[in-house]
């Protein structure tokens, strides 16, 4: 298994956090694989969601498998008119343990 | 762990939800949230806390206390599981407790002992539909002792008034029990009252308990009740239901009303190939020759004991509108159009009949049926499953029936 | 909570299913990967020999758990089954029921308009919720989905209802009479695979699944089924304590029901 590589995830932060397109987030998965990436913990905007905008101010968390933060995702797919929830991209991972 | 369903019956008001609220407390099935959040309710209401709410769930039905549709309770008791099936009381909901008492083979039926109230038009209606759909035994909870000071005579003046019509209708003496109740106060409903010392016999539960249900039929003759057919890989299987007997791998059966003849190549019973399926039941049959046509609605037996179709058969009927000279019957999942000749009518408060051409509403009576096509009927003490059938007037159901 | 007998409820439920797509060509089936109606295609799976042979539909709101999304990819190419995604928005003008409610009845209006459903099986129990012990098996909606539960048809022995009228549908219900404790019972009978998030993990596990918006976690150390099982039978508290929309009013489940989505 590859050292856990900080900047892996940090490129994918860059990415996704610029433009989190459908195209983007199937293009980071490789690599969000590669970065170690194992728990995931989704924080939402304070008060809830109530609009697509609350969904814009949640994030996701990502962990490796020591629990160690990696970085955060946005929440969101968004391209042109379309926006949409972005969980799907993250099948992969486990939902992290509660301490 | 086999579940006894059962159905209350009896007029509105007369206590029918106070008395499952109430053994669902006694019995401490209901957890202490729905109980909590029951109080709330009542409380919002404005109201004491009712036990019946525990059950009546619509907005309309706590707010106006009233049971508006059937709803079920599960409770335990002396090693027994009982489902207790509520339903309306009010006349104009007939047809919602008719749905909730068909899937039950017992009744409690809640009478009020309060003066002024007691044996009312429901109490009696609601038996007679009870008889006719096949219920085998009934409890009479006679309810609200504690209104009548716990009068044992007024306990009697009820049974025995009660007693006269369940004979009549049709219920012996062994399938009746009466228990005197205050459902409020939970008198006699799990342990005996110190208030009724004078009452010799089992409180409520108890009673409940000795209920058996009765046993599958495997010993019965075969009927098979075609649903229709699926595809497996290449083949074309007919699917269906063992209402009663035994069906065995390599045997023969005669599927009526064509009497056609198929012999039984493969049998599947939860998706697995058996040797047999027996009574209740859901198999997928491999038959030779291949139908060519779809057997849906069919009955399959073995060649001892052949179904016959019937172009006309007499019914007991239920009406809840107006009985019409044209309409469908729906027997097994197939609608049957057919012509109805109305013989008697029957006053379901007393079990009266006599000759008529018309059965007015929430009235019962003996009708000739006329139908277009061929249809496998028998009557309902022989075969319940196709003994059986609703009515419907333009997809308004109007009634239903059992054969004789 | 009562333990019923799993073969039974299992023959009805076979019988239930048989019957809607016997006589409704174009039916389909909810699927939201969570325990019970993953065990509805497992009986559905029985009831035709080894497959499913209606589509299946996911309402996604796009922030369902990541597991549920990789449990329905794996699981849908495992049994081969067609799987409809109908996308639903996060809309809501209150969160809870309504954003359950409004935005995913949306997306299944557009579903049931595009492609002809006449009947969809939901995988509802009545032990769920009061409200629930009201339907029936087979129950109609009309064409703007609502559900008449003051005036429901009779449903008299197996005597079930047809359409309404031609533009509405019917909703199927084959699990009414199961118990959450038979439902796991079931699972662990026939080995059904299930959504990981119902094992323990870390002293919690989810009794109920809804979105990872307003489904909680209960304390629990159930590890297998087996545990979970041995967890319900001395449980005290309703099955759906972990989701916040259910801390709101009793009747709203009803009004929300009526609208047209569970």
């Amino acid at each position: 298994m590859a050292a856990i590589n900080r900047n892996a995830l940090s490129d994918i932060e860059k990415i996704l956090h610029e433009n989190p397109s459908k195209k983007n987030w199937e293009r980071v998965q490789s690599a969000l694989k590669q970065s170690g990436a194992k728990y995931y913990e989704v924080v939402y905007a304070v008060g809830g969601i109530k609009r697509e905008d609350d969904l814009r101010k949640s994030i996701v968390r990502i962990f490796d498998s020591k629990r160690k933060l990696l970085g955060e995702l946005p929440v969101f797919s968004s391209e042109k008119k379309d926006f949409d929830g972005a969980l799907y991209y993250l099948r992969k991972l486990v939902q992290r343990p509660r301490a | 762990m086999i579940i006894r369903e059962v159905t209350l019956l009896g007029h509105k008001d007369h206590g029918k939800s106070t008395l499952i609220g109430n053994m669902l407390i006694l019995t401490k099935t209901v957890t202490k949230d729905r109980i909590d959040s029951a109080k709330r309710m009542s409380e919002r209401l404005g109201r004491a806390f009712e036990p019946g709410f525990l059950l009546d769930s619509f907005e309309e039905e706590q707010e106006d206390a009233m049971t508006i549709d059937t709803t079920r309770a599960q409770i335990m008791h002396g090693g027994k599981a009982f489902e207790f099936i509520d339903v309306p009381g009010h006349e104009e909901l007939i047809k919602n407790m008719i749905s909730g008492a068909s899937h039950a083979r017992f009744a409690i039926l809640v009478v009020s002992a309060k003066s002024r109230e007691g044996i009312r038009t429901q109490t009696k209606r609601h038996l007679f539909i009870a008889k006719m759909m096949g219920i085998e035994k009934v409890v009479v909870c006679v309810n609200k002792m504690d209104t009548v000071g716990y009068s044992q005579i007024r306990f009697v003046k009820i049974s025995n008034e009660l007693k006269e019509f369940l004979e009549r209708i049709g219920f012996g003496r062994n399938s009746v029990f009466f228990v005197p109740v205050s459902a409020y106060n939970g008198d006699n409903i799990l342990k005996l009252s110190d208030k009724m010392e004078w009452y010799k016999g089992k409180p409520l539960l108890d009673a409940l308990s000795s209920l058996s249900p009765k046993k599958p039929d495997n010993k019965r003759p075969l009927r098979f009740i075609f649903q229709g057919s699926i595809e497996s890989g290449k083949k074309s299987l007919c699917i269906g239901n063992v209402a009663s007997g035994l069906l065995k791998n390599g045997s023969e059966i005669v599927v009526s009303p064509n009497l056609m003849e198929y012999s039984v190549g493969e049998i599947f019973t939860k998706g697995k190939r058996v040797g047999s399926a027996k009574a209740g039941e859901n198999a997928a049959l491999l038959l030779h020759p291949e139908p060519k046509e779809d057997l849906r609605g069919m009955v399959g037996s073995g060649k001892e004991s052949v179904v016959l179709g019937k172009r006309e058969f007499n019914a007991l009927v239920f009406s809840t509108e107006t009985i019409p000279k044209e309409a469908k019957i729906r027997i097994n999942g197939m609608d049957h159009e057919c012509a109805i000749e109305i013989m008697e009518e029957i006053d379901t408060s007393t079990g009266m009949r006599k000759k008529s051409s018309v059965i007015r509403p929430l009235e019962a009576g003996m009708a000739h049926f006329r139908v277009s096509s061929p249809v496998c009927v028998e009557p309902f003490s022989v075969s319940e499953q196709i003994g059986r059938f609703t009515i419907y007037k333009k997809e308004q159901f109007v009634g239903l029936g059992v054969v004789q | 909570m009562i333990k019923q007998n799993v073969d039974q409820l299992e023959e009805k439920s076979v019988y239930v299913i048989r019957e809607a797509a016997s006589r409704f060509k174009k039916i389909a089936a909810l699927w939201s990967m969570g325990k019970d109606s993953t065990a509805m295609l497992a009986i559905a799976r029985k009831a035709f020999l080894g497959k499913v042979p209606f589509p299946v539909i996911h309402i996604d709101n796009g922030i369902d758990f990541p597991e549920s999304y990789k449990f329905r990819d794996d699981l849908a190419e495992k049994w081969g089954m067609e799987v409809i995604v109908a996308k639903s928005k996060i809309k809501p003008e209150i969160s809870g029921y309504s954003c359950c409610g409004s935005n995913k009845t949306v997306a299944l209006k557009k579903v049931l308009a595009e492609y002809g459903f006449e009947a969809l099986i939901v995988s509802i129990r009545r032990d769920e919720h009061a409200v629930r012990a009201k339907e029936r098996y087979i129950s109609p909606r009309d064409r703007d989905f609502k559900w008449d539960y003051k005036n429901q048809p009779a449903e008299v022995w197996n005597s079930y209802s047809s359409k309404l009228d031609n533009k509405g549908h019917l909703r199927v219900h084959p699990l009414l009479d199961w118990n959450e404790i038979d439902i796991w019972s079931y699972i662990k009978k026939n080995k059904v695979p299930i959504n990981p998030l119902y094992y323990s993990n870390n002293g919690y596990r989810y009794r109920s699944l809804g979105c990872t918006h307003c489904t909680v976690p209960i304390k629990s150390n159930a590890k297998s089924i087996d545990a979970i099982i041995k967890e319900l039978e001395s449980t005290k508290v309703e099955e759906r304590s972990g989701r916040e929309q259910d801390k709101e009013k009793a009747y709203i489940m009803e009004k929300l029901r009526s609208l047209g989505y569970m």
